[in-house]
């Protein structure tokens, strides 16, 4: 395959399909941090800072993620869960439902901001949301999701879409 | 499995490819992702031969 590896085992309250327990999930991500690239933790989680301690003893890098499939939080508040996700993870990572264009404005606003404080990547959810996936690493966002086939998150564009999108804004050269 | 093209900061952008689907890791949209992200969650029994 090739390419660098995310694993997540996302749970139930942010969006997730996990049936197992909390203790279940946690022994997944501490099994299997040797053998990927990065993992991505939510920040809710609350057995977080031993999952990323061990991540950071052996190199893998972390994402500390927060996912709310029912609004857009305030700027503040988001700005709150990024400077937190910061001090645990080496990328924070915001996903938000919005009820209005207006709503993905301030996802942007978000990320723009934060991104001075590290590295971090932030999407508005849904058909709404959908074109931040392309326009946000315009301001600061450093990972853009996209599908590989089947999506796994609502307003997902095809990964072939996104690098055309990215390319348009000079933000990929190939 | 630790790649060289993960700097020690992620500063460029890059495009995650998520899949729900083990099998749609052979999918040809591949070559336009720059990292994978595998959902334990929704891969259920068959996340170990995702990362074995």
């Amino acid at each position: 395959m090739g390419l660098p590896i995310i694993i997540t085992c996302r749970k139930k309250e942010e969006g997730g399909e996990f049936k197992g327990g909390e203790v279940d999930r946690k022994k997944i991500m501490m099994d299997i941090l040797d053998k990927v690239d990065m993992i991505d933790v939510e920040l809710s989680s609350t057995w977080i800072d031993e999952v990323v301690e061990k991540a950071r003893e052996i190199g893998t890098r972390t994402i500390v993620s927060y996912h709310n499939f029912v609004e857009t939080p305030t700027l503040d508040e988001m700005m709150n869960i990024f400077k937190k996700e910061l001090e645990k993870g080496d990328v924070g990572k915001i996903a938000v439902m919005p009820h209005n264009k207006e709503d993905t404005l301030i996802t942007i606003h978000a990320v723009c901001r934060a991104s001075h404080m590290g590295s971090v990547c932030a999407m508005s959810m849904g058909e709404i949301g959908a074109p931040t996936r392309i326009i946000a690493p315009l301001y600061g966002s450093v990972l853009t999701y996209g599908s590989l086939g089947k999506g796994t998150a609502p307003g997902q564009y095809p990964v072939r879409t996104l690098r055309e999108g990215l390319k348009i804004l000079g933000l990929k050269s190939e | 499995m630790h790649s060289t093209s993960l700097n020690e900061e992620v500063k460029m952008v890059q495009i995650v490819g998520s899949v729900a689907d083990i099998s749609e890791l052979c999918s040809e949209e591949l070559e336009y992702a720059d990292l994978i992200e595998l959902r334990i969650d929704l891969l259920g029994e068959r996340w170990g031969d995702a990362v074995a």
